[in-house]
């Protein structure tokens, strides 16, 4: 019997071995899940960071025998069931009237939805902040105004606040998950039920919702998830009213004690951890692993429903949740900013946008920001690429390793990765250094931003065909030549709408960097609720318009460049796959995509 | 000197096998196809002499260069392996023109600029494409993208040309004008060629020699002729278009020549060539419809097989019969000009009729002894070209 040296196996392309995979786990281990591992580490030693400390149950025992801490469990369970449950029924309301009926105004919904999920969840908190303030904000102003009388008609900072506020943001997220799905539906299903004589109601009582349960179901809990993560609302609207839930709480053992339990913080942290990540595995075993349903390609015959008088009441509604959503928020932001004083008597003028643009520090956030959005978002979108473009082509058994590894970001909200990431830098002592500086704060972002680049780059990595690198490679590029030749390219467009979609996540988040940050180098969020606590709203919602005027610069731009792209990839009249006479008509020609699907972006 | 050499090439993928063992030699300048149904290992064998896939054992060389080799430890990356590839789906980068497309292994093998520019003319030319050159290679249709996937796979000579079932997303009519293309180019431009097809009459038309693979073995290596007249196995010649293959034993032996009775049935054919063994021997026989001769007289003889008709389905060439020999079916064939020898109803189904296959046009096959249903053993065939 002759032994054969068995070689290690020969790799065909980029990161098909175990081998080629090494690195790439290394970097998403240290960064996905070293903090969360920390965390837990912390929680049971008994000193903050850095300190010499003994392992104990000290502050497990601490928190968990705490009645406040299962008042916050209860306060967020409820916000985000109740939020969860309103955001849902207004959804279905919406993506009903838009893909069956005749109601005018539905084409609005689509684009206002896409709107309001890109928009940064601070954008509501401090805007719904001002509307509902219930002294000087516009709602009870005006409503004085009109009725003369002295009460307050809506009081932002109660249980009536949040629950609003959740449920708008809430809703555009379902929608747009939901859409798909109701496009989808089999109308034969449906005429079935008619002929059978269920009337139109019952028919979509019984067989509509019935063949959505599964969309719905799966909607419901990623949404419960988002609500249970949400950061930015409780700490504006709820504090001040005395609600607190997991994230705030978290935060609050921090900042509010002296010294801060870092502890407590943890422990409570990682039952927040334990409850999304059930929550997480029971939603892949409701949606498959698939946090949105996409529109099928199969397009049936839509034959819109006269829904008669009803569907001036849809208008209503429909132009209801606009103005609650945007209309009213972005007019209260924009005239509160033009105020010296928020509140106060005295004409608009722009004080406040020159004291900022004056004062060193804000231009020095302004600047941070965007270049932590940029670079930040491209290394997020760099590595989400490497991610993705691993685990559909390695084929040994570690790539589920690293599919469950990229998974962890999403499971863990902003103010628990933070605090994780704190554990991290402040424990380990080469890394002691850095805490503190903008490379910490990045990091976190960064992460806190994976599961959305990850999503934006899947399907464009998933359209390109294996037979375009194959014959890339049988061409004669060597693995990377190849992968920067052809790969890279063909992705370009999606690559640069997902870096600009991750850019935004990263220049309106909070949570990180409310705890990361040091004094020295704030960004605009940061800056943004500082003012906003001291009193100083106005600048606040000046220095945010800011932000969202530079939003509108950077979307005008990605505009052009995608058209550019777009161009120069489609240059051809007819585009891939035009029909021309001796074509068979199937031509199975990999499409570049034009746009992803509308991303659930900013869900926390 | 030789083409390409593959000993004992072994494809495993986790658990199942795709190429249970494999060896075959190829000399420079031939035109080999990989004949098989879905499944039967032709196309890992073509992406292991690619170097897409890597083999589990074995060993590959191209042109004498050694490319894989397990027991030396050996992997040569497709990039390095001097081929040429056409895939399935074309596989052109719709992010560049035609130009772009073809002249990228050009760009690779750091041709000079004029000189890449001019072969990249001239091949564009050669499958008359020349006036698409600045196109996108995306916006040509199906056939002519094929055209430009060829045009690049050939830019710059590779000792070695593999073929991944190049012709099957385009039609008819297409297919046959390429096939020509293709077989004219690999003539004028001396490659060597490996092509794996499903289509045994693509197979047929295109190559010098003809290997027919079978859940990751060969079934038989030859020429199309050899292959078409005399399948070593029943599976080829099902492949082969055979419409009958009857199970039988060896009856008796004549000079020149045997008899098999058909098991089954009381009949007996008539094979020529020397017998497999005696009397007794489980063997098969394999005709071919249209060789089988339709009478509506049933003078009885010995060389004639007496059936009942089953169905009957005209289609305009030639008139398909399906004739019931008590115990066994044989499909026959009678040319529309030969209709007239035949009574309105003569052919209709529950009539009698007697059929004849002359010895010459019957194939002898390794029986089916018995036991299973498959059809017959497998030769693992080692074929030097």
């Amino acid at each position: 019997m002759v032994t054969v040296r068995r070689p290690r196996t020969p790799s065909t392309g980029p990161f098909t071995t175990a081998r080629g995979l090494l690195p790439l786990i290394v970097v998403c281990t240290f960064l996905f899940a070293l903090p969360i591992l920390m965390l837990v580490i912390g929680a049971f030693r008994n000193a903050p960071p850095g300190l010499p400390a003994e392992w104990s149950f000290d502050a497990f025992t601490r928190t968990y025998t705490d009645p406040a801490s299962y008042e916050t469990l209860k306060n967020s369970v409820l916000l985000s069931g109740g939020g969860t449950i309103m955001a849902t029924v207004v959804a279905l309301v919406l993506a009903f009237m838009v893909s069956r009926t005749t109601t005018p105004l539905r084409t609005l919904v689509t684009p206002a939805m896409v709107l309001v999920v890109a928009l940064p969840p601070l954008f509501y908190a401090i805007s719904w902040g001002m509307l509902g303030n219930p002294t000087i904000g516009l709602l009870n102003t005006t409503w004085r105004d009109l009725t003369g009388s002295e009460g307050t008609l809506f009081d932002v900072n109660s249980w009536a606040g949040l629950l609003l506020v959740a449920t708008v943001k809430g809703a555009a997220f379902s929608y747009l998950l939901l859409l798909g799905p109701f496009r989808a539906i089999d109308r034969s299903l449906e005429e079935a039920a008619q002929v059978s004589g269920a009337g139109r109601l019952r028919t979509l009582l019984g067989i509509d919702l019935v063949v959505l349960a599964p969309a719905i179901t799966g909607v419901v809990i990623l949404n419960f998830v988002i609500g249970l993560e949400s950061f930015d609302v409780p700490l504006f609207l709820g504090t001040p009213a005395g609600i607190d839930v997991f994230s705030t709480q978290i935060y609050g053992y921090i900042t509010n004690s002296s010294p801060a339990d870092y502890g407590g913080a943890s422990a409570l942290s990682l039952l927040l951890v334990v409850l999304v990540m059930v929550l997480v595995v029971v939603q892949w075993k409701v949606l498959g692993r698939r946090t949105y349903t996409t529109v099928s390609g199969k397009s049936y015959r839509t034959e819109a429903w006269d829904i008669g008088a009803w569907k001036w009441l849809g208008t209503a509604f429909i132009l209801a949740y606009l103005l609650v959503a945007i209309l009213l928020p972005l007019l209260q932001l924009v005239l509160g900013s033009l105020q010296p004083f928020f509140g106060g008597e005295g004409v608009y003028s722009l004080t406040n946008y020159e004291t900022l643009f004056n004062e060193p520090a804000t231009v020095t956030a302004l600047q941070t920001t965007l270049m932590v959005a940029l670079v930040g978002g491209l290394i997020a979108m760099a590595l989400a690429l490497l991610i993705v473009y691993a685990i559909a082509h390695n084929e040994s058994r570690w790539r589920r390793l690293l599919d469950l590894l990229t998974w962890l970001p999403w499971a863990v909200p902003g103010v628990v990765l933070s605090l994780g990431i704190a554990w991290t830098y402040v424990s380990i002592p080469g890394l002691r250094n850095l805490y503190g500086s903008i490379i910490v704060v990045m990091t976190g972002l960064v992460v806190a931003a994976i599961p959305i680049a990850t999503r934006s780059v899947q399907p464009a990595i998933g359209q390109i065909t294996r037979e375009l690198e194959e014959a890339s490679r049988v061409s004669g590029a060597p693995p990377m030549r190849m992968f920067f030749g052809i790969v890279l390219p063909l992705i370009m467009p999606s690559f640069l709408a997902g870096w600009f979609v991750v850019a935004i996540v990263i220049s309106g988040n909070l949570a990180i960097p409310i705890l990361l940050s040091s004094a020295q180098n704030p960004t605009v969020p940061l800056l943004v609720y500082e003012l906003y606590t001291q009193g100083q709203t106005a600048r606040a919602a000046a220095l945010f318009v800011i932000v969202l005027g530079a939003l509108l610069i950077g979307l005008v731009v990605m505009g052009g460049l995608s058209a550019l792209l777009r161009r120069r990839f489609n240059a051809a009249p007819d585009g891939p796959g035009g029909t021309l006479p001796d074509d068979p008509g199937n031509a199975p020609v990999p499409q570049v995509a034009d746009q992803p699907e509308p991303e659930p972006v900013g869900s926390r | 000197m030789s083409g390409v050499r593959i000993a004992g090439l072994v494809k495993e993928f986790g658990g199942s096998t795709a190429v249970e063992h494999l060896d075959l030699d190829i000399a420079p300048g031939e035109f080999v196809t990989l004949l098989g149904p879905s499944g039967c290992g032709k196309t890992t064998t073509l992406r292991c002499l690619a170097g897409l896939e890597v083999p589990t054992r074995g060993e590959i060389s191209i042109a004498d260069r050694v490319v894989y080799s397990d027991t030396a430890g050996t992997f040569v990356p497709p990039d390095k392996r001097d081929i040429g590839m056409v895939f399935q789906s074309y596989g052109l980068w719709p992010h560049m023109t035609v130009a772009g497309n073809v002249g990228y292994p050009l760009k690779l093998a750091k041709v000079a600029k004029a000189q890449a520019r001019e072969q990249v003319a001239d091949m564009l030319g050669r499958v008359g494409l020349a006036e698409r050159i600045d196109q996108m290679a995306t916006s040509l249709s199906g056939g002519q993208q094929q055209r430009v996937a060829l045009a690049r796979a050939m830019v710059n000579r590779p000792t070695l040309m593999l073929f991944d079932e190049p012709l099957s997303n385009l039609d008819a009519k297409l297919r046959l004008s390429m096939r020509a293309q293709i077989r004219e180019l690999h003539d004028s431009l001396g490659t060597t060629s490996v092509y794996v097809t499903h289509d045994q009459e693509e197979a047929i038309a295109l190559a010098d020699r003809v290997v027919v693979m079978n859940t990751g073995l060969i079934e038989q290596v030859g020429t199309p002729r050899e292959l078409y007249r005399h399948p070593a196995s029943a599976f080829v010649a099902d492949f082969m278009g055979f419409q009958n293959i009857l199970q039988g034993t060896v009856g008796d032996v004549l000079a020149g020549g045997y008899v098999v009775g058909v098991a089954g049935t009381n009949t007996a054919v008539r094979v020529a060539g020397a017998a497999p063994g005696p009397v007794g021997t489980p063997v098969a026989v394999a005709f071919r419809a249209s060789h089988v001769c339709v009478n509506a007289d049933r003078s009885a003889d010995a060389t004639r097989l007496t059936g009942r008709i089953q169905a009957s389905t005209y289609l305009g060439s030639c008139m398909r019969v399906l004739v019931d020999l008590g115990g066994a079916l044989v499909r026959a064939q009678v040319d529309e000009g030969e209709l007239h020898r035949f009574g309105p109803d003569d052919l209709s189904p529950g009539h009698e009729v007697t059929l004849s296959v002359p010895a010459g046009q019957v194939v002898g096959l390794p029986g089916d002894d018995g036991a299973t249903g498959t059809p017959a053993p497998r030769v693992a065939a080692t074929v030097t070209g």
